[in-house]
């Protein structure tokens, strides 16, 4: 479809993409648009984009269809590597998992495991899974965004990548207990992946956070 | 630190390139993190191996810029970015396949630099935008490309950040660079008796502690 003739508001320029706002009746929508690089070669530049729009949208129907909670693709202009989806109205994980009470912070968790686990089931590594990219809506059931780092993956060094992100953030920015609530993430994802596959996962995830330079990116 | 003296810079995100380094870093409590790096070769080892191959004059990196400059068409060079971190293996086989096939010198010289060093101004351009720094440090031999400057460059001030190139006759290897790290860390306090030194040609940035730089 043809994004130039809706009506943008700026939401947030992230470095590879620009986020707008804006209305495609009944929906409100957010409209992702990879811009164009001055630094790189023209050529180059368009393709990157065009692939990395088609690729994103790709990710994001796979993972739909695999039962994951994310937003809708609404519609695609590649032409102006551009993605169109529904807009997703709540909270940064980021920003309220730290006041939430106990007993919703362990539902959400176990509810992220479960997340993460339909995505690795159907095939499909997030890439860049921090608790900034996760929105509660009012029924606080977690959505994930931001498929723009996601491919297709069934390699469990990936997979325990995405973990041990997923992980990393909720130590480094929250006051959690990584044991309990890593055992809580791990809880939901064995219960869609299965224990064989999990336990692969998991040993990555570990296996990559003792390799220590991902700890100093903090 | 010889490298943030002579570019005039006091808290950057330090981008290294050379035929030891590709990485990415800012310096948090004591040491240099690194957001960034080459999961394989360096970007000094991609432009070297492949000069070798095509017979170019050493230094590799000079020889690829200047043939570079006659180049006219981009060919299909494996670009891959990992989120922070780049990967330039794959991209060297292709290149020395090009070469085999017998495409034009120039065009791959041209193609490898657009390649390579777009993959790295992305990686800089993701860690500019996580670290919000306000100042890009460029250092180490690869650092005397002016393609390569020019895109750091674009992205440094893309982002609102000063552009900090170290001069040239800093960049390369230096004994004196060694000199003063080792002054510095002396005058620090950080000493190893002589029995217990070695050489450690491969020794990792984030693995040093580095008290000597003012904190920002």
């Amino acid at each position: 479809m043809d994004s130039s003739t809706l009506d943008l508001q700026p939401l947030h320029r992230g470095a590879e993409a620009d986020l707008f706002l804006s209305r495609l009746p009944p929906w409100k929508v957010v409209v992702k648009r990879r811009v164009r690089k001055a630094y790189r070669h023209e050529q180059l530049d368009a393709s990157i984009r065009k692939e990395r729009t088609i690729k994103e949208a790709s990710a994001i129907r796979d993972a739909k269809i695999a039962g994951a909670r994310l937003p809708s693709i609404l519609g695609l202009d590649i032409e102006r590597s551009t993605i169109i989806m529904t807009f997703i109205d709540g909270v940064v994980a980021r920003d309220t998992i730290d006041t939430m009470s106990n007993a919703r912070r362990v539902s959400l968790l176990e509810e992220l495991g479960r997340q993460v686990g339909f995505l690795h089931s159907a095939g499909i590594m997030h890439g860049d899974l921090t608790t900034s990219n996760i929105i509660l809506p009012a029924d606080e059931k977690p959505f994930m965004i931001d498929f723009g780092m996601a491919r297709k993956s069934t390699d469990h060094e990936d997979h325990g990548t995405d973990l041990h992100l997923l992980q990393r953030s909720l130590i480094a920015t929250h006051a959690l207990d990584p044991t309990s609530s890593l055992k809580r993430v791990a809880k939901g994802y064995r219960e869609i992946v299965g224990e064989k596959m999990a336990k692969s996962s998991l040993r990555k995830a570990a296996e990559i956070a003792r390799r220590g330079r991902y700890f100093a990116i903090r | 630190m010889v490298a943030m003296a002579a570019g005039r810079s006091r808290d950057p995100l330090a981008v290294l390139v050379s035929g030891g380094h590709t990485a990415i870093a800012v310096h948090l409590n004591k040491r240099w993190r690194i957001y960034g790096e080459t999961e394989d070769i360096t970007l000094g080892n991609l432009l070297d191996m492949f000069a070798r191959e095509a017979e170019l004059p050493s230094p590799g990196g000079v020889a690829v810029e200047s043939k570079a400059k006659e180049g006219q068409t981009l060919l299909a060079l494996p670009y891959t970015v990992k989120g922070n971190d780049v990967a330039y293996s794959g991209l060297l086989t292709a290149a020395i396949r090009l070469l085999k096939e017998g495409k034009s010198l120039p065009d791959i010289c041209f193609s490898i630099q657009e390649v390579s060093f777009a993959m790295l101004a992305e990686a800089v351009e993701r860690s500019l935008v996580q670290t919000r720094k306000k100042e890009v440090l460029l250092a180490g031999g690869v650092a005397a490309n002016k393609r390569l400057r020019e895109m750091i460059q674009l992205v440094a001030e893309d982002h609102g950040a000063t552009f900090h190139p170290v001069p040239i006759e800093y960049s390369g290897d230096c004994g004196a660079q060694i000199a003063c790290s080792g002054r510095l860390a002396f005058e620090s306090g950080v000493t190893v008796p002589v029995p217990e030194s070695f050489v450690n040609p491969r020794w990792r940035l984030d693995e040093i502690d580095v008290p000597w730089i003012p904190r920002p």
